[in-house]
C-alpha cells in the first residue's frame, strides 16, 4: 500500500516573507495582499492574532485594532525561494516530490520504509526550522488525506483510521469551492462528519458533481499520481572561516578553489553556470550579497574568476570576513547561432568585464545606453542598462528640429556683461568680444516639486565669428553650443 | 501702450486653468489692465464670478475692470477655438451653440461642428487659438496650404473682420518660428494680428497648480509627465508694459487688442433674462389675479380675516405688486397647487413663511400674523433681488414628478436645475495632489481613513495630519504637498447639480446661460450655481426633497387606510404626550430633533409649546452655538440666570427668546432699533447674512452698523455683543420663519411617533436612507416603544413594509438585499392572483434565480412554505433553476430535510447578511452574560454622577461637530437602548482609527448626569469583539 507525506507550512506567505526580516520576530505581523484593488490582510502571526488582527481586514482596520502591528507586503520571490527550500528538504524523505501548492509539498514515500514521527521531525521539521520555516507533516494513504492530516498535525500526524480522523475535521479542510462552501455554511454544515451524514443522492441532486467530488475527498480521497518535480540544483560551496580574512589575496584563493569545485560538478552534469551568487559574512555587519549575471553561460574557471576578481578589487568592508558562500545557478549550454547581419560582440565576456570595470569606476547607474528624457530641460537624458538585444530607440517625435547646432560638452563657462537690452559683452575661452545681437531670454524651469528643481535663461547671441547659445543657470553663465 | 488680455481661462475650465475668476480679476487690476476677456472651456462657467468681482472692486474703489465674455470651443476635430462676444445677440448665439453641443454629448463633453459656427457666428469674433487651436499644427509643420484652408474656413464661418490671428509669446525656444508663420499667414489673408498671453493662472506660482491639474487630466504623476508640463511660468496675467515689451517688434498686435476690446460691447449686465409671466385671462392683469387669489385663500385660512390680517395682506400685496413680483407668487402658488392636486405633500419654507400672502395662497402652513413674524425679512421696500420661496416636497419620485412638471411647462430650453460647484477640499484634494506627487496608495488611503471628512475643523494642523498618515516632515515632497493643498483648496473640481434649485425663463433659458446634461436622466443643468444666478438676477425656485415629507405623507396615508386618518393641519399643536416624548429625548427617527446634540438639549429645554420647538430647532445650529448663545438661553429658561436685555429698547423684541437673539429676524430688528437702519440698509444686512460667499459684504455692513450705533451712543460692550452675534449668523443663521416651518415637521413627526407608531415606523423604514439612524436602529427603537415587527415573508410581505391587521409591521421584500424590485412586484402580483401553495408552486410561478432563492430562504422569507430557514435552504436547492435551460420544470419529489434549524446566533448573522437589519435579539444580548462589568444603557440613569462605568455596543453614530472643538460624540446601542459618550479631542487623536473604524466599541469613562442628560466622558476606548461578524451601519459625521 502506498503512503504519502505532505509537508505543510501554515501561513506560508507570511513565513516566506518573515525569513527575510528576522528582526521583526517578536512583533505582531500582518501580511498584505497589495495587488488587490483594496489591500487586505491575508495572513497574521500569533502575536497579531492575539491582538485581534484578522485576515480580511483592511490595513487601516488592522492598525485600528493594534497600532504596533507591522504590515508586510507579499513577495513572490520570497515565496518561490521558500518553496524551493521545502522541496530541497523534502527530498531527504524521497526523490518523488510534488510541488502541490505554495507551502505544500507532497512526497510519495518509499513503500519499503516505515516512517515514525521522530524520523520525520529529525529529517524535515528540524532542518526547516533552522531555515526559518515552521512546518507540519501529515502521513496517510492518499495525498488528499495526508494534506488534511498535515493541516491539523502537531507537528506530525500519521493516519491509520481515515474515517475516524476525518469525521471531526472542519469542512474547510476539504477546501470546497467558494460557492459550495457558501451553501454548506448556510446549511450549518461545519465538519466533514456532518457533511458525510447528508444523504448522498439528495446531495447530488442539489449540488451536482462538485459535491460528489467533495464527498470523495471527505472519505479520504483517491490515490492519484503525483505531478513529480525535481528541485533545481544549485551548485554551491561555502565555508565558515576559523580565521577571519582581512586581505583580498586569501579571499581570492578561497574563491578560486570554490570555482574549481563547482566547475567540476557542472562538467559532470554537462551544465554551465548561468549566474553566480556570492555571499560574504562579516564579524559585525550584515552579510554582503552579490549576484553576477553572466553574459554567456560558462564554466570556464579563469573567466569566472576574473569576474569575481574585478568586482572585489574595489570592494571595501568595515569588518573582517568570517564566512563566504558561492553558488552557481546551472543552465544548459547555449547552442545559439549568431544572426547573419548582427555584428554582435566578439567577446561578450570581455565586454561585460569592461562594463563592470567602468561601473566600478563611475558608480552604478552611470554606465549604459543614454536616451532622451521627456522633459523641457534641453539636455535631459536617462541611462538605461545596456542590453545587447534591444534595438536603438529613435529620438522623440519633434516635427521640426530647427537650426542645427553643436552642443558643447561640457558647456563652456563664460562671463557676460549685461545692459538694459540683455547680454552685451562675452568673455570665454571660445569667443570674446561685444555681442552684436541677442535674442531671448528663453525661460525654462522644471522639477519644482523636488530638490533637484532647475531653471535657466537662454539667449541666442551673434558674435563676429558665429551664433552661439548662451545660458544663465543661477549666477553662472555658459556657452551651451554653436549654431552650425 | 494700452493692452487688453483677450484670452484667459479660469479654474472653471476644470483642470485647464489654475486660478479662480476672482483672482484673475484682482491680478488684472493690479497689473493695470482695464479690460480682460474670460474664455473658459466650452462654457461661461466662471463669467458671473469674474463679473461680480469687477463690480465689487468698482464699488470699493479698488479699480475698474471691464469683464468681457468669451469661450474656448472644442470643435469636432478636437481643436479648440476661442471666440469673443460682441453683443447680446452674440452671447445668445454662444449659449445656444454650447447648449446644443453639450446636450447631444455625454456629460462633461462637447464638440461643436464647423457648420454650427456658421449658423451661430453672428455677434462673435474668432481668434485662431494657441497650441490647441486649429492653426497650430499646420503652421508648426510649415504646411501652408493646410493653414490657408483653416483660415479660409474661419473667415467663411465668421465673416471678414471677425477673425484675428492670435500670437502668443511665452519665452520658449522655437516659438518665434510659429509667430513668423502666423504673421505671414495674417498678411497673406489680410487678417489683423492680435497678441494674447493665453492666461491660465493669475500669478507665477499658479504654474505649479496648473502642472498638477495637467497630471490629473492625463492620469499621470509629475515624475512621469515630462513634456506635458509647463516649460515655465509665463502664462500668468501680465501688465500692458510687459506685453508691449514682448511684442515690441509687432506693436500692431498690441494695438489691435484695444481696438478689438472696443468692439466687444457685451457684459453680463446685459443678460436679457426675464422671469416668465403667469398666463392670465385677457382683460385682467397678474396683479389683479394675485389680489383675487390671495383674498380667496385668506377666507379659507382665516374664515373672516380680522382687520389686522386685512391690513397685513393689503400692505404685502401693495409692495409685491409695486415691485413687480406678482407673476412670481402666482407661478409658485401654481406649482403648489399642482403638487396638492397630484396628492403630493408640499410646504413652503424659508423666509416666505413670514408672508401672510404666502400663507393665504397655501404656499406656507403657518400664520405669520398671529406669530408676529417680520415680513421685512421676506420682502422690503429696499429689496431689488427676488424673494426667496423654497418648497419642501417628499424626496424621491414625488419630488421628481414636480420637477418634471416644471420642465414640461417651460420646455427643455426654458427650465433647468442650478449647478452646484464641487470644489477641491479635504481628503479628495489631498488624495489627488498626493497621487500627482507620486505618493504611495497606502499613504493616501491612510490619510483618507484617518481624516474621513476634511471639511470639519480638525484639531490637528494639516502638517500633523500628513505626518500621521506616514509622510515625515523631512520628506522632500512634504512642503510641495502642503503648499499645493492650500493653493488648490477651494478651486472648482467639477460641476454637480443643486439638490433642488430650478431656474425658469420667459423664452429661451439656453440664450441666457448654456445648459448641460445632468447625470440624472431627463434633467438639464445651467452652468452657474445658485449664488451666480442670484447675482445676475436669475430667479430660482427651490424644490427641495425632504425624506421626512415623504414619511409624513406615507404615514398620513397609512393612518387613513387604518381608519384613523390625520393630516398635517389636523395635528393638535398642544399635545402633552408629544411634548413629553421630546422632553425625554425619545426622538430617534423624528425630524431635526433626533441628532445627538438635539437630544442632549431637549431634557434641558423641556419644550412645552410649539414655539419652544421652533426655538429648539434653531438653537442647535452652528450659528447660535458659535456665538455662545445657546447656553445663556437655556440657563435663563431654567431660572439659573436672570433675564436681561442688551438694551432696554430691545425688551419687546427679545422677550420671547428671554433676551437672547436667536433668529435672523431679531438681528435685523436689532439693527433697526439700535442703529436706525432703514429698509434698504436692513436689506443690505439681510443679504450679507444670507450670502455665504462674501465676507467683504459682511465687513462693510458691520462697519456701518458700528458707526451708526456709535452715533446713537450705544455702549461699546453692547455694540461688541451685537456684532459678535451678527458674525455668527452670517455663517449659519436660521430665520425664525424657517425654524417655524421645520418645527412644524419636527412636531408632526414626534406626534406620529406617539400616536401613530406603526404608521410612523413603517413609513420611516420605507423611505430610507434618511436621518441619523440606520433602519436597524429604528427597528430597535420601535420595539422598545412596543411596536411589533415581523420578518420578510413571501406569503405576507409587500414590496415595501406594510402594517398587518394587528398593527405589526411586516418588513417588505425591499429589505431582502439583492432581491430585485421587479421580481418583488411580480411575486406580490402572483400572490394576489392565488396564494402560493408550496415552495415549488412559488418557484414555478415567479422566476427567481438561485441566489435570490437562497437569500429568501436564509432570511426566513420562505418559512411559511417550509419548516424553518434551513429546511427552506434544503428545499430550494432541489428545485429548478431559472438560469439553467436544462433544469427540470417540475418539482422533484421532496426528500426529508436532514438539516438542523439555525440557532439564534446563526439567525442573527443571516438577518444581517440578508437584510442588514434584525427583528430578533440585539447582538449584545448574546454576550451579555459574559460581560458583567459592562453597564447596560438602560441602567445608566440609576448610576451615580461621577461614577466610573464601562459601556459597550454597536456604534450607531459618530459625530464631530465643527463647533465642538474637536470633541467626538459617539452613540452605542445595546439590547436595552442607546448610550451616549463624549470623547475629548486629545483622546480621539490618540485612538482615531479605533474610534472611526470599529463597528463595536467598549468605552471606559465617567458617568455624567446633568439636568436629565446622561452621557459618559470617555477615558479609554477599545474595540469590542462582536458575537458574530456583523457590521451594523453607523451614520458618521467626523
Amino acid at each position: 500500500m502506498k503512503t504519502y507525506a505532505v509537508l505543510f507550512a501554515p501561513d506560508f506567505r507570511l513565513q516566506a516573507t518573515m525569513r527575510h526580516v528576522p528582526d521583526l520576530a517578536g512583533r505582531p505581523l500582518a501580511l498584505l495582499e497589495i495587488q488587490a484593488a483594496k489591500p487586505r490582510v491575508i495572513e497574521v502571526n500569533d502575536l497579531a492574532a492575539q491582538r485581534a488582527v484578522e485576515p480580511g481586514m483592511t490595513p487601516t482596520q488592522a492598525l485600528a485594532r493594534c497600532a504596533e502591528v507591522q504590515l508586510l507586503s507579499r513577495n513572490a520571490g520570497h515565496e518561490r525561494s521558500a518553496q524551493q527550500t521545502l522541496l530541497h528538504t523534502a527530498e531527504t524523505l524521497s526523490p518523488f516530490l510534488e510541488s502541490t501548492a505554495p507551502g505544500v509539498v507532497t512526497v510519495d514515500l518509499p513503500a519499503e520504509r516505515v516512517f515514525r514521527a521522530e524520523d520525520v521531525a529529525a529529517r524535515v521539521i528540524a532542518p526547516l526550522g533552522l531555515l526559518g520555516l515552521e512546518i507540519r507533516v501529515g502521513i496517510a494513504g492518499t495525498p488528499d488525506l495526508a494534506l488534511m492530516a498535515a493541516r491539523v498535525a502537531t507537528p506530525v500526524e500519521i493516519i491509520h483510521d481515515a474515517a475516524a480522523f476525518l469525521a471531526s475535521l472542519p469542512l474547510a479542510a476539504l477546501e470546497p469551492g467558494e460557492n459550495l462552501s457558501g451553501v454548506l455554511k448556510a446549511w450549518g454544515i461545519h465538519t466533514i462528519g456532518q457533511f458525510l451524514a447528508l444523504p448522498a443522492a439528495a446531495l447530488w441532486e442539489r449540488l451536482g458533481p462538485e459535491a460528489v467530488e467533495l464527498s470523495t475527498r471527505a472519505q479520504g480521497g483517491r490515490s492519484r499520481p503525483l505531478r513529480l518535480v525535481q528541485p533545481p540544483e544549485f551548485f554551491s560551496e561555502e565555508a565558515d572561516l576559523d580565521h577571519p580574512v582581512e586581505m583580498l589575496e586569501p579571499l581570492l584563493f578561497l574563491l578560486r578553489r570554490f570555482l574549481e569545485q563547482i566547475a567540476r560538478r557542472l562538467a559532470c552534469a554537462y551544465l554551465v553556470a548561468g549566474r553566480l551568487q556570492l555571499v560574504l559574512r562579516f564579524e559585525r555587519d550584515e552579510p554582503y550579497q552579490r549576484t553576477f549575471t553572466l553574459p554567456q553561460p560558462t564554466r570556464d574557471v579563469d573567466l569566472l574568476f576574473r569576474m569575481l576578481h574585478t568586482h572585489l578589487e574595489n570592494f571595501r568592508s568595515e569588518s573582517p570576513i568570517t564566512g563566504l558562500e558561492l553558488a552557481a545557478r546551472p543552465v544548459r549550454p547555449q547552442a545559439q547561432q549568431a544572426d547573419l547581419l548582427d555584428r554582435g560582440l566578439r567577446d561578450p565576456h570581455q565586454f561585460a568585464e569592461t562594463l563592470a570595470r567602468l561601473q566600478a569606476l563611475l558608480g552604478s547607474g552611470e554606465v549604459g545606453t543614454p536616451e532622451l528624457a521627456s522633459s523641457h530641460h534641453p539636455d535631459a537624458f536617462s541611462i538605461r542598462p545596456y542590453n545587447a538585444s534591444a534595438s536603438a530607440q529613435s529620438r522623440r517625435d519633434d516635427i521640426l528640429l530647427g537650426v542645427p547646432w553643436l552642443r558643447f560638452r561640457p558647456p563652456i563657462p563664460a562671463r557676460v556683461i549685461m545692459n538694459d537690452a540683455g547680454p552685451a559683452f562675452l568673455y570665454s575661452t571660445r569667443s570674446n568680444g561685444p555681442i552684436r545681437e541677442a535674442c531671448g531670454p528663453w525661460l525654462l524651469a522644471g522639477n519644482w516639486w523636488e530638490d533637484q528643481h532647475w531653471s535657466r535663461e537662454e539667449w541666442d547671441i551673434a558674435m563676429d565669428e558665429g551664433f552661439y547659445r548662451l545660458v544663465q543657470a543661477g549666477e553662472m553663465w555658459f556657452l551651451d553650443g554653436i549654431y552650425a | 501702450m494700452a493692452y487688453t488680455e483677450l484670452h484667459a481661462r479660469s479654474a472653471f475650465s476644470f483642470l485647464r486653468g489654475a486660478s479662480n475668476p476672482e483672482h484673475l480679476a484682482e491680478a488684472a487690476v493690479q497689473r493695470g489692465l482695464t479690460a480682460m476677456a474670460l474664455c473658459d472651456r466650452d462654457g461661461v462657467h466662471g463669467a458671473p464670478r469674474f463679473y461680480a468681482k469687477s463690480r465689487e472692486m468698482r464699488e470699493e474703489n479698488k479699480g475698474e475692470l471691464r469683464t468681457l465674455v468669451g469661450s474656448e470651443l472644442t470643435l469636432e476635430d478636437g481643436t479648440v477655438l476661442p471666440v469673443l462676444v460682441m453683443s447680446r445677440g452674440g452671447y445668445q448665439n454662444l449659449c445656444r451653440m454650447i447648449t446644443r453641443a453639450k446636450l447631444r454629448a455625454p456629460k462633461g463633453e462637447s464638440r461643436i461642428q464647423w457648420s454650427e459656427l456658421e449658423e451661430f457666428h453672428e455677434g462673435l469674433i474668432a481668434l485662431t487659438g494657441d497650441t490647441e487651436g486649429p492653426l497650430h499644427l499646420p503652421v508648426w509643420r510649415g504646411e501652408r496650404a493646410a493653414a490657408d484652408a483653416v483660415v479660409q474656413r474661419l473667415v467663411r464661418a465668421f465673416g471678414p473682420g471677425h477673425v484675428y490671428v492670435e500670437l502668443q509669446r511665452h519665452r520658449l525656444p522655437d516659438e518665434e518660428r510659429k509667430v513668423e508663420g502666423l504673421c505671414a499667414l495674417a498678411e497673406a489673408h489680410g487678417l489683423p494680428i492680435l497678441a494674447t498671453n493665453g492666461v491660465v493662472y493669475a500669478e507665477a506660482w499658479g504654474r505649479n497648480v496648473h502642472d498638477v491639474f495637467t497630471c490629473l487630466r492625463h492620469y499621470t504623476h509629475l515624475d512621469a509627465a515630462g513634456a506635458l508640463l509647463g516649460a515655465n511660468a509665463e502664462r500668468r496675467v501680465k501688465s500692458p508694459r510687459d506685453m508691449a515689451a514682448l511684442f515690441a517688434d509687432l506693436p500692431q498686435a498690441i494695438v489691435n487688442t484695444e481696438r478689438l476690446a472696443e468692439r466687444l460691447d457685451f457684459t453680463l449686465k446685459d443678460l436679457g433674462y426675464r422671469f416668465p409671466d403667469f398666463p392670465v385671462p385677457e382683460g385682467t392683469t397678474m396683479e389683479r389675479v394675485l389680489i383675487e387669489q390671495t383674498y380667496r385663500g385668506a377666507r379659507n385660512r382665516y374664515g373672516w380675516p380680522t382687520p389686522r390680517v386685512r391690513r397685513q395682506l393689503a400692505k404685502e400685496l401693495n409692495l409685491i405688486n409695486r415691485l413687480g413680483f406678482a407673476g412670481y407668487f402666482l407661478i409658485v402658488a401654481d406649482i403648489v397647487h399642482y403638487a396638492r392636486t397630484s396628492d403630493i405633500l408640499v410646504q413652503g419654507r424659508g423666509s416666505a413663511a413670514n408672508s401672510a400672502v404666502c400663507y393665504a395662497l397655501g404656499i406656507t402652513a403657518f400664520d405669520p400674523v398671529s406669530s408676529d413674524l417680520l415680513f421685512e425679512r421676506f420682502l422690503s421696500e429696499g429689496r431689488t433681488s427676488w424673494p426667496d420661496i423654497d418648497l419642501d416636497l417628499p424626496s424621491g419620485d414625488r419630488r421628481e414628478q414636480v420637477i418634471q412638471e416644471v420642465f414640461h411647462r417651460y420646455g427643455r430650453h426654458g427650465a433647468a436645475m442650478t449647478a452646484n460647484v464641487i470644489t477641491y477640499r479635504g481628503r479628495s484634494a489631498m488624495r489627488e495632489i498626493g497621487k500627482v506627487l507620486n505618493f504611495g496608495e497606502d499613504v493616501l488611503k491612510r490619510f483618507s481613513d484617518l481624516f474621513a471628512s476634511g471639511d470639519f475643523e480638525h484639531t490637528l494642523e494639516l502638517e500633523e495630519q500628513i505626518e500621521k498618515a506616514g509622510i515625515p516632515r523631512a520628506h522632500p515632497r512634504f512642503r510641495p504637498l502642503v503648499q499645493l493643498y492650500h493653493r488648490i483648496y477651494g478651486l472648482p473640481r467639477h460641476l454637480g447639480q443643486h439638490s433642488g434649485g430650478m431656474v425658469i425663463c420667459q423664452g429661451r433659458l439656453d440664450q441666457v446661460v448654456p445648459l448641460e446634461n445632468a447625470s440624472m436622466p431627463g434633467r438639464t443643468v445651467v452652468q452657474w450655481d445658485k449664488d451666480d444666478c442670484e447675482d445676475l438676477g436669475i430667479i430660482k425656485i427651490d424644490l427641495l426633497g425632504l425624506g421626512m415629507m415623504a414619511v409624513l405623507q406615507e404615514a398620513f396615508a397609512l393612518s387613513h387606510q387604518r381608519g384613523h386618518g390625520v393630516d398635517l393641519p389636523g395635528i393638535s399643536k398642544e399635545d402633552s404626550a408629544t411634548f413629553k416624548l421630546m422632553q425625554e429625548a425619545d426622538t430617534v427617527g423624528t425630524f431635526q430633533v433626533e441628532s445627538r446634540a438635539q437630544m442632549a438639549t431637549l431634557p434641558r429645554m423641556r419644550p412645552a409649546t410649539f414655539y419652544d420647538v421652533a426655538i429648539e430647532v434653531a438653537i442647535i445650529r452652528p450659528g447660535p452655538i458659535g456665538g455662545g448663545l445657546t447656553h445663556p438661553y437655556l440657563r435663563r429658561r431654567n431660572g439659573k440666570e436672570p433675564v436681561t436685555y442688551l438694551h432696554p429698547d430691545l425688551e419687546p423684541l427679545l422677550k420671547r427668546t428671554l433676551g437672547v437673539p436667536l433668529f435672523q429676524e431679531q438681528m435685523l430688528r436689532i439693527a433697526m432699533i439700535m442703529a436706525g437702519f432703514n429698509s434698504q440698509e436692513v436689506e443690505e444686512l439681510r443679504r450679507a447674512i444670507s450670502f455665504h460667499r462674501s465676507t467683504e459684504r459682511m465687513k462693510k455692513v458691520v462697519v456701518k452698523l458700528r458707526a451708526r450705533m456709535s452715533e446713537r451712543q450705544v455702549a461699546p460692550d453692547v455694540q461688541e455683543q451685537i456684532v459678535s452675534a451678527l458674525s455668527s449668523f452670517a455663517l449659519y443663521g436660521f430665520p425664525e420663519s424657517h425654524a417655524i416651518s421645520f418645527a412644524l415637521l419636527a412636531y408632526a413627526s414626534c406626534w406620529l411617533k406617539v400616536h401613530r407608531k406603526p404608521e410612523f415606523y413603517c413609513a420611516l423604514l420605507n423611505n430610507q436612507p434618511m436621518g441619523f439612524y440606520s433602519p436597524d436602529t429604528l427597528i430597535k427603537d420601535g420595539k422598545r416603544r412596543g411596536v411589533k415587527f415581523r420578518s420578510v415573508c413571501v406569503m405576507r410581505s409587500g414590496v415595501g413594509c406594510t402594517i398587518e391587521k394587528d398593527g405589526a409591521i411586516r418588513l417588505g421584500l425591499n429589505y431582502a438585499k439583492g432581491f430585485n424590485r421587479d421580481k418583488a412586484t411580480e411575486l406580490v402580483r402572483e400572490r394576489g392572483v392565488r396564494p402560493f401553495s408550496s415552495l415549488s408552486d412559488l418557484l414555478l410561478r415567479v422566476r427567481i434565480n438561485k441566489a435570490e432563492r437562497r437569500l429568501l430562504a436564509q432570511i426566513g422569507a420562505l418559512n411559511q412554505l417550509s419548516d424553518h430557514r434551513r429546511a427552506a435552504l434544503w428545499g430550494v436547492e432541489a428545485l429548478f433553476d431559472e438560469d439553467d435551460l436544462f433544469s427540470q420544470t417540475a418539482a422533484l419529489p421532496a426528500s426529508a430535510n436532514p438539516l438542523a434549524p439555525m440557532n439564534p446566533l446563526e439567525r442573527l448573522q443571516a438577518d444581517y447578511d440578508g437584510t442588514r437589519v434584525t427583528i430578533g435579539p440585539h447582538p449584545m444580548s448574546f454576550v451579555r452574560a459574559d460581560i458583567p462589568h459592562i453597564m447596560r444603557a438602560i441602567d445608566l440613569p440609576h448610576g451615580r454622577d461621577g461614577q466610573d462605568v464601562v459601556i459597550a455596543g454597536a456604534v450607531i453614530c459618530r459625530q464631530r461637530p465643527g463647533t465642538a472643538k474637536g470633541n467626538v460624540f459617539i452613540s452605542l446601542e445595546d439590547e436595552t437602548g442607546i448610550a451616549n459618550a463624549m470623547v475629548r479631542s486629545e483622546l480621539f487623536e490618540k485612538l482615531r482609527l479605533t474610534i472611526t473604524h470599529e463597528p463595536f466599541l467598549e468605552i471606559h469613562g465617567r458617568l455624567q448626569k446633568q439636568e436629565g442628560v446622561i452621557s459618559i466622558l470617555a477615558r479609554d476606548v477599545r474595540s469590542f469583539r462582536a458575537p458574530a461578524p456583523v457590521e451594523p451601519q453607523s451614520h458618521d459625521f467626523h
